[in-house]
């Protein structure tokens, strides 16, 4: 039996339905698990927000792919702007605009889980035929080191010279073309994204998807979940259009992400344990270095080496870890600092500059308590995210390491990013940025990588969902995607997502 | 709504309501008018005559560099807006009104014409003390706006040979 994607296009009455489980989100946790369930004989209904899009629409131009495929337009970030929210929203969700590197879990952080949290049963061995069995449907593999483009190419060389650990990445991609737009929607279906694999593998199995269908609500008697409440969205100007979807579930999976699965829950009264609450970014701050000859960092696999040197630096400092970034002109932009000619100047130089980024791992530390979803008064989500002394050690300390590696890969200076750039021509000028201001709106920060905010843990009081991802309360509610993690994972999260729903099917569908 | 309770708490009861009298409209007179292109989908004339004024000294005409209103980026930006939650763009335009301004301008930066009617020296002067201000609520101000303009400038293709881009490939995928 084959099931379908309807957008709103398509869902021209109300809609009243039972199911078996209702999978809410089709990205990484979503995709995954839903189709496990459907290839288990069970009859799933996915409710997306997103719109559904295909390679056809996908023409590269950032001022379309920005707002076709992102969060809020593109425009998500924390409430005071110091963070700026990469995060998808579309069939597929940010798997369709992420930039492809796969890592399993390290094994230090599910050792954390396991002792600073209490997660049992979730360890290297127990997931490894789970992460098999993602990496063969995505073609998870090492990207060829003599494709890297030439903006990986001054991680790469940089910390050969300086002797620092550098290896090559691996990717989600079949048939890649290198083309380096994997942030605005894969043009040529390389890129194993969800809307290519497991979204169109669970339909062919009779999965029913409803695009352009917010979640609004999870209506619940005693301790059970008894339906879903959606609203039906025109992507125009994403209001609700008036038609309603109403699941009547056995089980319900929630797989929004970590910012949209919280909200979700805060949105059904659903709070306890701490919803929205250790919410995990992994904080992205970044370098430029500025070269000779062009390096033309818009063109090209934007992510293909990373470095782990400074992962563990004790236990009472942040660890950060180094990859780049894709560097077409707009998301460039938004980095680059100042406004009027003096920006034009810097952004003139686009093909001849090279960007590094570090990426803070927060939520290791005791104490650290991450950010926090609410709900503003007007329905929107809220994010707010202090930056407090650790993150902006990180963010120094970081940021000397690599206008080190840019230096030392020939960039002729290198600079930071701060509201008065300080610029760097030599090893001797980076400890200019030991006295400069670090932290929210001193300087651009990102994140690409939202986790928590539903943590799983033993104790209901400070934790959302079990070590099975099941709520402590609701027990035919599960919560499966990277919001469950109790702490940044220190690598690239969607293959923690796609592992971790492919290990929770199992008691999802024996919930039922 | 959101905004001013943040404003509020960052410049306390007295200066939010200073700020947020330039959302009543009472304090607003004498914007350069700015005439559209297109209809306006979510702009009044005068919010876009303000976005007009500023859109023009975050992305002045400079050696290859267009001027934001000669490849329509007030226009580009009014459709953008169009799409968005209607909070968010209830706050942008009530941003647009508070950088316009002269009651907030004359305290907070001495000056006592409105943005669109000061030189462009002082526009970008009054722009670099919103975007260095010590007062971090100020710098998010500026921040909204500037990502707003940056992100549809530099987006725009007739930007791209200034920047030195080529632009995208075609791999024939478009429908």
């Amino acid at each position: 039996m084959t099931g379908a994607i309807l957008t709103f296009r398509d869902i021209t009455a109300d809609v009243d339905v039972e199911c078996d489980v209702c999978v809410i989100g089709s990205g990484a946790g979503g995709a995954v698990l839903a189709e496990g369930l459907v290839s288990r004989g069970l009859r799933v209904i996915m409710l997306e927000e997103g719109s559904h899009h295909t390679n056809a629409d996908f023409d590269l131009q950032e001022g379309h792919a920005f707002p076709m495929l992102y969060q809020e337009r593109g425009g998500r970030a924390t409430a005071d702007l110091a963070i700026a929210i990469l995060q998808g929203r579309a069939v597929g969700g940010t798997t369709v605009i992420n930039w492809t590197t796969c890592y399993r879990t390290p094994d230090r952080i599910l050792e954390h889980w396991r002792s600073k949290h209490g997660i049992e049963g979730l360890d290297p061995q127990t997931l490894a035929p789970h992460f098999d069995a993602i990496e063969q449907r995505l073609n998870i593999t090492e990207w060829p080191p003599e494709a890297m483009n030439a903006n990986n190419r001054v991680l790469w060389d940089g910390c050969k010279k300086l002797g620092w650990e550098v290896t090559p990445l691996r990717r989600n991609v079949n048939g890649c073309a290198n083309s380096g737009y994997c942030g605005l929607g894969c043009p040529v279906n390389g890129k194993q994204s969800m809307l290519v694999t497991y979204v169109p593998d669970a339909v062919q199995q009779g999965l029913t998807l409803y695009a352009n269908t917010r979640a609004d609500r999870l209506e619940y008697q005693d301790q059970k979940i008894v339906a879903v409440h959606a609203t039906v969205r025109d992507p125009a100007d994403d209001q609700p259009n008036g038609r309603k979807i109403t699941v009547r579930p056995k089980v319900v999976a929630v797989c929004g992400g970590a910012i949209n699965s919280p909200a979700l829950l805060l949105r059904s009264d659903i709070s306890e344990g701490g919803v929205g609450r250790r919410t995990w970014l992994h904080p992205v701050v970044a370098i430029i270095g500025f070269h000779e000859h062009d390096i033309n960092g818009f063109y090209g696999a934007p992510q293909s080496v990373g470095s782990h040197q400074f992962i563990d630096r004790g236990p009472d400092k942040v660890g950060f870890f180094l990859e780049t970034p894709p560097m077409q002109p707009m998301l460039s932009s938004l980095a680059f600092t100042g406004f009027g000619a003096a920006r034009h100047q810097v952004i003139s130089q686009l093909p001849r500059i090279n960007t590094l980024i570090a990426l803070s791992v927060d939520g290791l530390l005791p104490g650290d308590e991450g950010g926090t979803v609410s709900l503003r008064s007007d329905g929107r989500v809220s994010i707010d995210y202090p930056v407090g002394p650790a993150l902006q050690e990180s963010f120094r300390e970081s940021s000397k390491v690599m206008a080190e590696i840019a230096l030392a890969a020939g960039a002729t200076r290198a600079s930071s990013l701060h509201l008065q750039p300080i610029p760097l021509k030599t090893k001797q000028d980076i400890a200019l940025l030991d006295a400069a201001p670090w932290g929210a709106l001193e300087h651009p920060i990102f994140t690409a990588h939202q986790m928590g905010g539903c943590t799983m843990g033993v104790d209901p009081q400070t934790s959302v969902v079990d070590p099975t991802l099941r709520h402590h309360r609701y027990k035919n509610l599960f919560v499966v995607d990277g919001s469950v993690f109790p702490t940044a994972l220190g690598v690239n999260p969607s293959e923690t997502i796609y592992g971790l729903a492919h290990w929770a099917t199992d008691t999802v569908a024996s919930a039922i | 709504m959101e905004l001013s309770r943040r404003l509020v708490l960052k410049y306390g009861l007295a200066g939010a309501s200073v700020l947020l009298l330039a959302g009543t409209g009472l304090a607003l007179q004498g914007t350069t008018p700015r005439e559209p292109r297109q209809p306006l989908q979510a702009l009044s004339s005068q919010e876009f005559s303000i976005l007009w004024a500023l859109a023009d000294r975050m992305a002045p005409a400079h050696e290859n560099f267009p001027a934001a209103s000669t490849i329509e980026v007030p226009e580009r930006i009014d459709s953008f807006l169009a799409s968005v939650d209607p909070a968010t763009r209830g706050e942008v335009k009530l941003l647009l009104k508070i950088v316009e301004n002269a009651l907030p301008g004359l305290i907070l930066d001495g000056r006592v014409r409105p943005f669109s009617k000061c030189s462009p020296e002082t526009q970008d002067a009054i722009l670099e003390g919103w975007r260095t201000s010590s007062i971090s609520a100020r710098r998010t101000i500026f921040k909204a706006l500037n990502n707003l303009v940056a992100a549809t400038y530099y987006g725009s293709p007739e930007t791209y040979a200034a920047v030195g881009y080529p632009g995208p490939p075609n791999y024939g995928n478009l429908k």
